[in-house]
């Protein structure tokens, strides 16, 4: 699957890479933030599976390998986050653990999860796909790449 | 909002005039209180919408508008399609013909109370919801194209509900001109498993007592009684309609410069509608429409027999069911003469007036019925059109309470279990797989819809009918 010689980014140190929500009143921004571009994607897709249960709580036990492509970084997000719910839609699973090879606009993913447990996963809504709204992938001035964008839920 | 962009037309519609790449003005109905809590990108947004080609009349916002995606939630627009004119993802939105269907049970008070514990838990039981539900029903490739091109019809085929159910459903249950084709393979994937299911979110099905009636002329056309119970099922085209707004979403936006388009948000993605593009969106909402319609056609069958079970003199009549995300090709008298214009809704109910040839033939004296779906803990309302909104709205009025704030919000300052126990002590019981959501959903997190449909009859978009308060709501 990884035949390309891809640089392979991962957030270094735990307190280096980072997510959080932020605010649009109908639905959920996601972002993700790290030194690098893969990890801030990595993160970007933490951000949107906290919008749907804890990402904490998902057993990562189960790999499944994705690819996808865009003519720029930001559609490459919005395709990347959008094929994580088409992925979670059709298997029914939620996904907790990333690891990303991100060049020329270019992604392999390699992702972990397990299928969804209503009770204990306590789902609190499926997200239907990644917009464009407030969408944004950048450089910050302390080095960290920011990725994030709105979910629709 | 600030005051200071807009300009007061009348106590409750305020206009923006054409400014920069603007090409008619927006329009905005809502009184000052509204205006005060709308988020500044409601006129941003409803500003962009009037910049896009072929635009007719005014790109307007609903009284219950909120910051959405390209369009504002609670936007309308129409485009002429021989002026150039465009169709949008932005206008329809991910959940495509998402809407509201509204069954007279025929019952009172009196009859639920008997069995409303039972009743709640059979629902649960029977109605598939929330992240990870599958229904019962699961699709070959053949049955796909079938329920795409049929609707609410096909469903009526394989045994799902009565025949005079179709003249209460817009276009007779059945969209003409849906593409199968246009449906991506994916989008068709996530479909195979959902049909009648409920989703998550603000979806629900309620059962409701007809708390008041303010028109009793209209209230008597739609069968409609104080005390009466009804059961609201608000829901859309799952999987496939969010699948198609996200492949129609990207192949817009990359194609937006070869048809010379200027998007001033990439969420206002758009094609021209005589492109091939245009007409490929066009046939794949229309499937979408197809795939919400036979959706709530199976949640009504679910429904019916629940209640067949435990109350067999349910009569389970369908008053009504349309939707609010949708894309229409309708005829509008504008700027002097009647045009054939593709009308967006985007969170926006369609709101045909007296007479209208669309109305079933039963309620068309008094105006296609306006189902607006509220919070859990709230009121829902029933309203008719307005007879004379088409100059206003192209006959279009509010669909919901609209959010007051984020679900993230929402989730801090509330506690699922909470919510359930305070609902309960007010003798509304709420059945959800998850407490999270049931905080995300609390009635706070709401605007007032009381206010919001008070504006909409005001400004002549809807008349009020029927207040609905909840006894039963069934989340995802």
């Amino acid at each position: 699957m990884f035949k390309m010689s891809f640089e392979h980014h991962k957030a270094s140190t735990p307190d280096a890479s980072s997510w959080e929500h932020f605010e649009h009143q109908a639905d959920i921004g996601v972002r993700g933030l790290s030194y690098t571009l893969a990890g801030a994607f990595e993160q970007a897709a933490l951000a949107m599976i906290g919008g749907i249960t804890d990402p904490k709580a998902v057993v990562c036990r189960r790999q499944i390998e994705l690819s996808c492509e865009a003519p720029d970084v930001e559609l490459l997000l919005t395709e990347w986050l959008n094929l994580l719910v088409y992925e979670m839609a059709v298997r029914k699973m939620l996904f907790g653990c990333f690891e990303l090879m991100i060049k020329d606009n270019h992604l392999k993913a390699k992702i972990w999860g397990e299928p969804i447990n209503r009770r204990r996963h306590q789902p609190a809504v499926e997200i239907k796909g990644a917009t464009f709204t407030e969408l944004k992938v950048a450089q910050q001035p302390d080095g960290r790449w920011l990725a994030q964008c709105v979910v629709d839920a | 909002m600030q005051f200071n962009q807009l300009v007061k037309r009348s106590a409750f519609e305020w206009e923006i005039p054409p400014t920069g790449n603007m090409r008619v003005p927006a329009i905005i109905y809502a009184s000052e209180e509204l205006i005060k809590q709308m988020d500044d990108k409601v006129a941003e947004q409803a500003m962009n919408v009037a910049s896009l080609p072929g635009i007719v009349g005014a790109s307007y916002a609903m009284p219950d508008a909120h910051w959405g995606y390209g369009f504002p939630i609670g936007g309308v627009a129409a485009f002429d399609p021989d002026e150039d004119g465009v169709i949008s993802v932005g206008g329809v939105g991910f959940d495509i013909s998402c809407g509201v269907r509204t069954i007279c049970t025929g019952l009172q008070r009196q009859h639920i109370d008997a069995v409303k514990r039972v009743l709640s838990e059979n629902l649960c039981i029977s109605i598939p919801a929330g992240v990870g539900s599958t229904g019962s029903l699961h699709l070959t490739k053949h049955d796909m194209d079938a329920m795409l091109l049929g609707g609410a019809r096909w469903a009526l085929e394989r045994g799902y509900g009565r025949p005079e159910d179709l003249s209460r459903i817009e276009e007779h249950g059945c969209m003409q001109g849906a593409k199968p084709q246009a449906v991506s393979i994916r989008a068709k994937k996530r479909q195979l498993h959902e049909m009648g299911t409920l989703g998550s979110g603000n979806h629900y099905l309620e059962v409701q007592e007809i708390k008041k009636i303010f028109n009793k002329t209209i209230a008597a056309a739609f069968g409609l009684v104080e005390g009466d119970i009804l059961v609201s099922i608000h829901c859309g085209s799952r999987g496939l309609g969010h699948q198609i707004g996200t492949d129609f979403l990207r192949e817009m936006v990359v194609s937006a410069a070869q048809h010379n388009i200027r998007l001033p948000d990439r969420e206002l993605a758009c094609a021209p509608i005589k492109s091939r593009l245009g007409k490929d969106y066009l046939g794949a909402i229309r499937a979408g429409i197809n795939c919400a319609l036979a959706n709530r056609q199976i949640l009504t069958h679910l429904t019916r027999n629940v209640f067949k079970q435990l109350l067999p003199e349910a009569s389970m009549d369908l008053l009504y069911d349309v939707s609010h995300n949708t894309c229409k090709l309708e005829q509008h008298f504008i700027d002097g003469r009647q045009r054939e214009v593709y009308v967006h809704r985007k969170g926006a109910t369609r709101a045909f007036g007296p007479g209208h040839a669309d109305i079933p033939e039963a309620l068309r004296s008094v105006g296609q019925p306006v189902l607006i779906g509220g919070s859990m803990g709230t009121a829902s309302y029933i309203l008719a059109g307005a007879s004379d909104n088409e100059h206003r709205s192209f006959s279009s009025a509010c669909h919901g309470a609209g959010r007051a704030m984020s679900r993230h919000a929402a989730s801090k300052r509330w506690r699922g279990r909470d919510v359930v126990s305070e609902l309960e002590e007010r003798g509304i019981i709420i059945r959800s797989p998850t407490y999270r959501g049931v905080a995300e959903e609390a009635p706070g997190a709401y605007k007032d819809i009381s206010i919001v449909v008070d504006v909409a009859e005001q400004v002549g978009l809807a008349k009020k009918v029927a207040r609905l308060e909840p006894l039963i709501c069934i989340k995802g």
